[in-house]
């Protein structure tokens, strides 16, 4: 506990009032039955209620009975700030049974990672057979149980949901997160922006309810998939892949890899980073996701426009998209030549679709559209038009950098279609890479 | 609802209403489902066409684009030039903004095309001519496309004075902005032909189309142009009728002007060497269309308010004919009358309105002598009225006050220093500058941990900094040397010399980026 700092254990703050409020309560007359061990904190702390909290130092957890849906939330940062602070206002002491049953719940399933205690390779092995059978039963019956959310929802009729909350669908998308099928989980959240939004929204949120549909039923079905499409099954529905099992598995190509662009989504509780790389010589396209938490930096950068020779390892999949960088050789430079592309907005949805037969729950795809006019309609209606007078809508409505840059004439644009609209990231204009937004 | 297929309205209204209908009329039709409930089926199905549809996306024709910008005719100014007008645009800094783009246009650069959004965006509606000139033909270009930006496409863009050969066609086609610019050149070469122009089209303008084209009669006021401003000054809209009689007021040869001082002689006399006045009591309907439209109330208020108006709309030339007197003894013969500050404000402003040179110095003198208490009787304060006489002071009168005021830095509270520093025209003298250096530096010399107060300096740096010439961008006032203190102003005094630094910090680059 004597290696963190006031200002890292402010950092876990979810907000700036929250860590505000936590400074406040980091006073010992706040506390109650204050305690310690070596790996865990307790105190009881007086607000409107008597709230019980409790720190896990392995992983920094907190639990407190509070009703705050903040995490941590202020009284969790106000002990462990104390116990910064002050650390002789918390004893050791043998922890209360509040504080024991819920350490004993925490360490529970950890056991698949291997702890310094002697534990028989023969053991461990079983054990983690029986961590993987627990979770593909947990993700079996919560996609059921999500199977007849669904069947209720088509026979009581969609038209319904236009008005519902929020909460209904957070709801549905926590019990996929309990169910540890957190992919599914963000494909509802993202399905819940729909009701309403559009004029033609019950045929988008239908559609995006049958993918879910489908995924379920490939995921009762997985042993009869191709192992390409396994493999993208189950990362879809929330499975990752360890930095080993990715470098064992996945398809390894080296090559000097061209950052096409880059964007930024809030999300929950962070953010996510999604950066599109060529390869010169594969002609392969990856995408490179990165998140970061409580406003971290990404763990590794990425210049749009310029180029690396590295070795990226590929998830598996049926069209192997993204990737990891393995091993990086030599600084980034700039790349002066021009890149291949489409040559018509066509050849491009034409090769998205080829794609699509292969994974058909693809989201994204980037593209380099060459040759494309960037029209601005009325502040917030542009295109990019290519030379046969067939068009892409843009997403947003701030293109001004990318309308001064053309000044009316054909560029190479960068953007990552959605299949409704086009979302610029970058552009070549007289030799020259501009990002156009998302970078910071 | 919203139009939708098949599918999707079993879907809206719910399989348990029993619109069974879920074909797509596509292949996907064609694929095998499991049959074990229809809500399933539906979705399966619904999903499979989502799949379908995705990979058969067929994209619509894009709307045509307006015809692409021109070629660029003046060279793309440099990287650090460029960052230089990036961190000024900034700033939002017009005044430095404008003294780097005065300089940018004269060495002929524009700004490269990157910049332009943030440009077209951010300069503030001051500069906006001279950037209308530093975004080249890109950023006109693009200026067509966002509302924000039309003032680019309004401003003529060649620097001369001079009528464009393509005038009458601006004129009749162009945007208001573009036509007053016209309109105004015009007036300097050939009144007549403005005249007539504006004369043609003056039925059918909007309000705010008639105001401008009229204000514009100010270049080059003749008697000529009488005629046309009776006809204006009959107009049916008040701000119209308002410009009309503004303009024959300064008209000295109109009827209208003739009426103002006939008022006016019979409101000040002069007897026995004195000068005093005699507020009317009653005005007529002719005063209203005349423009004397101020109206304050009842007995002596409104009794003074008419006088007011009348005699600050009378050039003070005009008495110094009617008594054969100077402008100074003119100012000394109302020494004994109770409406002496009334009068001498009513000249300080006719002075103003027809720029009257000969009396900015005594009626500059009389306002700096009076006293506090004296003072009160006048609607402007000190400041104010100094600052009207300010632009007819000759450059050297206007120095030789700054001077007198930096040599006696604290004398007036309710004139402050900076506000006459203020008043100069940017860049300062070098004599002015060396003043304010020396005062500035001998103030901060002085200071010790019981100095509390650090006015009237503190107040000067702000304009210092934009007003010292390239010559006097010293290093030497170093806030360093400042000893500590737990007096609020002096601490803030020295955050003052810190931006002051910043700023002459930034004049040098510009000079140096921008050189001439």
């Amino acid at each position: 506990m004597s290696t963190i700092t006031p200002e890292q254990a402010l950092a876990l703050a979810p907000d700036n009032s929250s860590a505000q409020a936590g400074k406040k309560l980091a006073v010992a007359k706040h506390w109650k039955n204050l305690g310690r061990t070596t790996t865990a904190l307790w105190g009881e702390c007086q607000g409107s209620a008597l709230y019980q909290v409790r720190v896990d130092l392995n992983g920094m957890a907190v639990k407190c009975s509070c009703p705050s849906r903040k995490l941590p939330c202020k009284h969790g940062l106000g002990l462990i700030l104390l116990s910064v602070n002050q650390s002789g206002a918390l004893p050791e002491a043998e922890p209360p049974e509040w504080v024991a049953s819920w350490l004993a719940k925490r360490s529970a399933p950890k056991d698949a990672t291997p702890k310094a205690t002697a534990v028989s390779p023969e053991k461990a092995a079983a054990q983690a057979a029986k961590t993987a059978a627990k979770r593909e039963k947990d993700v079996s019956d919560g996609l059921d149980t999500l199977d007849l959310w669904l069947t209720d929802l088509v026979r009581n009729g969609i038209g319904a949901l236009e008005g519902q909350s929020g909460s209904f669908w957070e709801a549905q998308a926590a019990r996929m997160t309990d169910a540890k099928a957190p992919g599914v989980a963000t494909r509802l959240r993202r399905i819940a922006g729909l009701p309403g939004a559009s004029d033609d929204w019950p045929a988008k949120l239908l559609g995006e309810l049958g993918r879910l549909s489908l995924l379920i039923q490939a995921y009762r079905r997985l042993d009869t998939l191709d192992e390409g499409l396994r493999d993208d099954v189950r990362q879809l529905i929330g499975w990752t892949l360890t930095q080993e099992e990715l470098a064992a598995r996945g398809e390894h190509v080296s090559d000097r890899w061209t950052v096409l662009g880059q964007w930024i989504d809030d999300q929950d509780r962070g953010r996510e980073q999604r950066t599109w790389l060529l390869g010169a010589q594969s002609g392969r396209l990856a995408l490179v996701l990165q998140y970061s938490f409580v406003n971290q930096p990404f763990p590794e950068s990425f210049i749009p426009g310029s180029s690396f020779d590295a070795e990226l390892h590929f998830y598996p999949g049926a069209y192997p998209l993204r990737a990891r960088v393995g091993e990086r050789s030599g600084e980034p430079v700039a790349s002066h030549e021009r890149l291949p592309g489409s040559e018509s907005v066509e050849a491009f949805l034409r090769a998205r679709a080829e794609v699509i037969s292969r994974q058909p729950w693809l989201d994204r795809l980037a593209c380099v559209l060459r040759d494309v006019t960037p029209v601005c309609v009325s502040a917030d209606s542009w295109w990019a038009r290519d030379q046969s007078g067939a068009g892409l809508p843009l997403e947003g409505s701030d293109h001004w950098r990318m309308l001064a840059l053309s000044g009316g004439n054909p560029v190479d644009l960068i953007g990552e279609w959605d299949g409704e609209t086009l979302l610029p990231l970058g552009m070549i204009a007289e030799g020259i890479y501009t990002p156009l937004w998302g970078v910071n | 609802m919203p139009k939708s297929d098949a599918i999707t309205t079993a879907a809206l209204v719910g399989t348990a209403r029993g619109v069974g209908q879920t074909a797509t009329d596509t292949s996907v039709d064609t694929l095998p489902l499991p049959g074990a409930s229809t809500e399933r089926d539906l979705l399966l199905r619904a999903g499979a066409l989502a799949v379908y549809r995705a990979a058969g996306y067929v994209p619509d024709a894009a709307p045509e684009m307006t015809p692409p910008a021109p070629e660029e005719m003046k060279p793309e100014c440099s990287a650090s030039v460029a960052a230089l007008m990036e961190s000024l645009l900034g700033a939002r800094n017009s005044f430095l903004l404008g003294e780097a783009l005065s300089r940018f246009n004269q060495l002929g650069y524009r700004l490269p095309h990157l910049l332009l959004p943030i440009a077209l965006t951010q300069t503030p509606s001051e500069c906006h001519p001279a950037m209308a000139l530093a975004v080249g033909e890109r950023g006109r270009w693009l200026g067509q496309f966002n509302r924000h930006w039309a003032w680019v496409g309004e401003t003529l863009t060649d620097e001369s004075d001079v009528a464009p050969p393509d005038a009458e066609t601006i004129w009749e086609e162009g945007a208001l902005g573009q036509r007053v610019e016209v309109l105004s050149r015009l007036r300097k070469i050939d009144r007549t032909k403005a005249r007539e122009w504006v004369s043609a089209v003056w039925k059918r303008e909007k309000v705010d189309a008639r105001v401008a084209f009229l204000e514009t009669f100010e270049v080059g006021l003749g008697a000529e142009d009488e005629e046309f401003l009776d006809i204006a000054l009959g107009d049916k809209t008040e701000r119209v009728r308002e410009v009309a009689a503004k303009l024959l007021t300064s008209l000295q040869t109109s009827t209208l002007a003739g009426r103002m001082r006939s008022r006016a002689e019979a409101m000040l006399t002069l007897k026995n060497g004195a000068l005093d006045a005699k507020p009317p009591t009653a005005v007529d309907t002719e005063w209203e269309r005349d423009g004397l439209t101020e109206k304050v109330g009842q007995g002596t208020g409104q009794r003074t308010a008419w006088m007011t108006q009348v005699l600050e709309r009378v050039p003070p030339s005009h008495w110094e004919a009617h008594f054969g007197m100077t402008p100074e003894e003119l100012i000394a013969a109302t020494a004994g009358s109770k409406w002496r500050v009334n009068i001498v404000e009513t000249w300080t402003d006719a002075a103003g309105r027809f720029k009257e040179q000969a009396w900015a110095v005594p009626l500059w003198r009389f306002w700096l002598d009076l006293s506090p208490k004296e003072l009160k009787q006048a609607r402007g304060d000190r400041s104010e009225l100094c600052g009207t006489l300010a632009p007819m002071l000759a450059a050297s009168d206007l120095e030789r006050f700054a001077l007198e005021a930096l040599s006696d830095p604290k004398k007036h509270d309710d004139f402050s220093l900076y506000e006459v520093l203020d008043l100069l025209p940017k860049p300062w003298s070098a004599p002015v500058a060396d003043a304010w250096i020396a005062g500035v530096l001998s103030f901060i010399a002085s200071i010790t941990a019981q100095t509390k107060l650090a006015e009237p300096w503190d107040d000067t740096l702000e304009t210092a900094a934009l007003a010292l010439p390239e010559t006097h961008f010293v290093n030497n006032v170093e806030p360093l040397d400042m000893p500590d203190s737990k007096h609020w102003q002096i601490n803030n005094f020295r955050t003052q010399l810190e931006e002051w630094q910043t700023t002459v910090r930034l004049r040098r680059r510009i000079a140096k980026e921008l050189p001439l």
